[in-house]
């Protein structure tokens, strides 16, 4: 199905119909999910009590995910690696607290809407300077931008050093939508809405992907000099694309810091924050839409969580990045269709599962046979 | 039926990884007119090529193409200026169809080419090459040689090019499809399009072009009538590796 603008002979008028559902029709599994998936985020701040988790941490997780998406864009497209993700997250969220702290905007939605702009302004710029590159230079390049502004932040006095800011208006919260809310209001009103704009931009990003342009950036990240031949300015939409990924950092950033009414340079604009803005994308699957925010999610409780059971918890970012790339390349939602496919296999023939378990004893077997054959070898030295 | 030039390349060196690999190439291909340039394996056929696409940086040279300049023009505005390039590894985008490796051109070209009827151009290609029809839907990795190298020249004609530069055509394909594709290629002459072909089989040129250019370690050896080139015993002996 070809996922371009239609020419129509309407009356023998010609007329581009751009179908709005064209190309983005879901599988039986997928609208299940698309289902759970809404289901689950307008209900989690009621389910997350009842199951003992934090709604906040899970709050954030869907920020950082959303900054992931964006970077997807790169990732998954240009297939260009982005280690400087931050610079938009972190510029999104200096954006409310700047707002907020020295020119006392009080209203919630212009502090987001001045962080977009800030978060947006800087990945025009920065991508003015990466576009033309590619690998390890655009990585570097990006990771460099990105520790400028970190540095710079965080040696500033205007941005208040490495206590950073308050998102505060003589002591108080922000309004939103130009009203004052209790705590768990303020909360409540700033999740919804963002749940609804971040839907919004997932749709977007959805129909951009699937659009002509996105299929340019294909190609673009395929090859650039393949691109150039047929005419694709080459860097003009890679600093488009660039730019839209940037936004998205942006917005999230912005919400981060009017949630946490605190803005400081190390969990908003540092480069590891941009490598687990990366690392997100990868453990939810890059080649899905939803797969990094999924991954924003999993990756951030993760790490909050783990900080109470183990002291390396930073060790423990590793461990899932090295099982996901040796035992899930795709990432957990770009696996689910292989899941599924296994599933439906093991319902058809019920069969297999008994050959399943039992190539897997086997190997277990075979893995704890040669251990032992090892260790013989080297306490007694024979077999 | 000779008129203007509407390609002139003159005294043009191209540069790859810093070495010229080409020495002051001259050739011109007028409007309506079919040239092959013809040599052996490295004999710079395409870096020759890829330097009038901008592709490759060029020591000195012009390259004109209706008049004007191309030489430091940006390669993404030189298909837009109406040169379409079929390269020599077909180089067609996976994971995409054959009518959306046809459409990519037409959308980002934007108005450059006055392209108004997207749809009628499409099927203007599939019109031409009729046994991509029914592979119309096909992704394009799955398709056979014959069929990508289609697909590559079919890419080039989207933008509705007044001059067609074809990186061998024929290479790697059986008998039957050769045959096959020469006539293609004549029917786009017959179309009004020039065609500037590389070949390093200098036998099948006489069936496609008017003209032949010879070119031998980066230079122009030989030009004239393809059909008494070819029968050069020279020019052969230059084909199969050996003379000097």
């Amino acid at each position: 199905m070809s996922r371009f603008p239609l020419v129509e002979d309407r009356d023998g008028q010609t007329v581009v119909r751009i179908p709005l559902t064209r190309g983005l029709g879901l599988t039986p599994l997928q609208t299940v999910f698309a289902f759970l998936g809404l289901v689950g985020l307008f209900a989690l701040p009621f389910l997350a009590g009842l199951v003992g988790l934090s709604w906040e941490r899970l709050f954030r997780g869907i920020l950082f995910g959303l900054a992931a998406v964006g970077l997807n864009l790169l990732l998954r497209h240009t297939e260009l690696v982005s280690f400087g993700h931050a610079a938009f997250f972190g510029g999104g969220a200096y954006g409310v607290a700047v707002l907020a702290a020295h020119y006392n905007v009080s209203e919630g939605l212009l502090l987001l809407l001045g962080a977009v702009i800030v978060g947006t302004t800087l990945a025009v710029v920065i991508g003015y300077f990466v576009a033309g590159y590619v690998d390890i230079y655009f990585a570097l390049l990006t990771l460099a931008f990105n520790q400028v502004l970190f540095a710079t932040v965080f040696r500033s006095g205007f941005f208040n050093y490495n206590d950073g800011l308050q998102v505060r208006i003589g002591g108080d919260r922000p309004t939103l939508f130009f009203l004052e809310w209790t705590t768990l209001g303020y909360d409540l009103v700033l999740y919804y809405t963002t749940i609804v704009l971040m839907l919004v931009m997932l749709l977007a990003m959805w129909k951009l992907i699937n659009s002509p342009f996105g299929r340019a950036l294909d190609a673009i990240g395929q090859d650039r000099t393949r691109a150039r031949f047929i005419g694709i300015p080459v860097e003009k939409y890679v600093w488009l694309s660039f730019t839209i990924s940037g936004l998205y950092g942006a917005f999230a950033g912005g919400v981060y810091a009017l949630l946490r009414l605190h803005v400081q340079p190390e969990p908003t604009l540092y480069v590891f924050v941009s490598g687990e803005i990366l690392f997100m994308a990868i453990l939810g699957g890059f080649t899905t839409l939803v797969g990094p925010l999924i991954g924003g999610i999993i990756l951030v409780y993760l790490l909050e969580a783990a900080r109470f059971w183990v002291e390396y918890y930073h060790a423990l970012t590793g461990l899932v990045l090295l099982a996901i790339v040796f035992f899930m390349p795709k990432g957990i939602v770009g696996s689910l269709p292989d899941f599924n496919a296994w599933v439906a296999g093991r319902v058809r023939e019920p069969g297999r599962l008994q050959e399943d378990v039992r190539s897997a004893t086997a190997a277990v077997r075979e893995g704890v046979d040669r251990a032992t054959t090892t260790v013989r070898i080297i306490v007694f030295g024979v077999k | 039926m000779t008129s203007d030039p509407l390609l002139e390349v003159s005294n043009l060196s191209a540069l790859v990884e810093g070495f010229e690999v080409t020495h002051g190439i001259d050739l011109e291909v007028r409007e309506g007119e079919a040239v092959a340039l013809v040599g052996r394996n490295g004999a710079g056929k395409t870096s020759t090529f890829r330097s009038i696409m901008g592709l490759t940086p060029v020591a000195n040279g012009s390259v004109r193409f209706k008049g004007e300049e191309l030489i430091d023009r940006r390669a993404e505005l030189i298909p837009k200026r109406g040169i379409g390039y079929q390269p020599e590894n077909r180089d067609l985008f996976t994971g995409m169809t054959v009518e959306e490796n046809f459409r990519l051109p037409i959308w980002t070209s934007g108005d450059a080419r006055d392209i108004e009827d997207e749809e009628a151009v499409v099927e203007d290609v599939f019109d031409l090459f009729t046994e991509l029809e029914n592979r119309r839907n096909a992704e394009v990795q799955n398709l056979s040689g014959g069929q990508g190298k289609m697909t590559a020249i079919g890419r080039a004609l989207a933008l509705q090019p007044d001059l067609l530069l074809l990186d061998e055509p024929l290479e790697g394909l059986a008998p039957v499809v050769v045959e096959n594709l020469k006539r293609y290629i004549r029917e786009i002459i017959d179309r009004e399009i020039s065609v500037l072909v590389a070949e390093s089989n200098a036998s099948h040129v006489p069936e496609i072009v008017d003209r032949m250019y010879v070119i031998e370690r980066g230079e122009i050896v030989d030009s004239g009538d393809p059909e008494v080139l070819a029968e050069n015993e020279e020019i052969q002996l230059l084909m199969q590796g050996g003379g000097e």
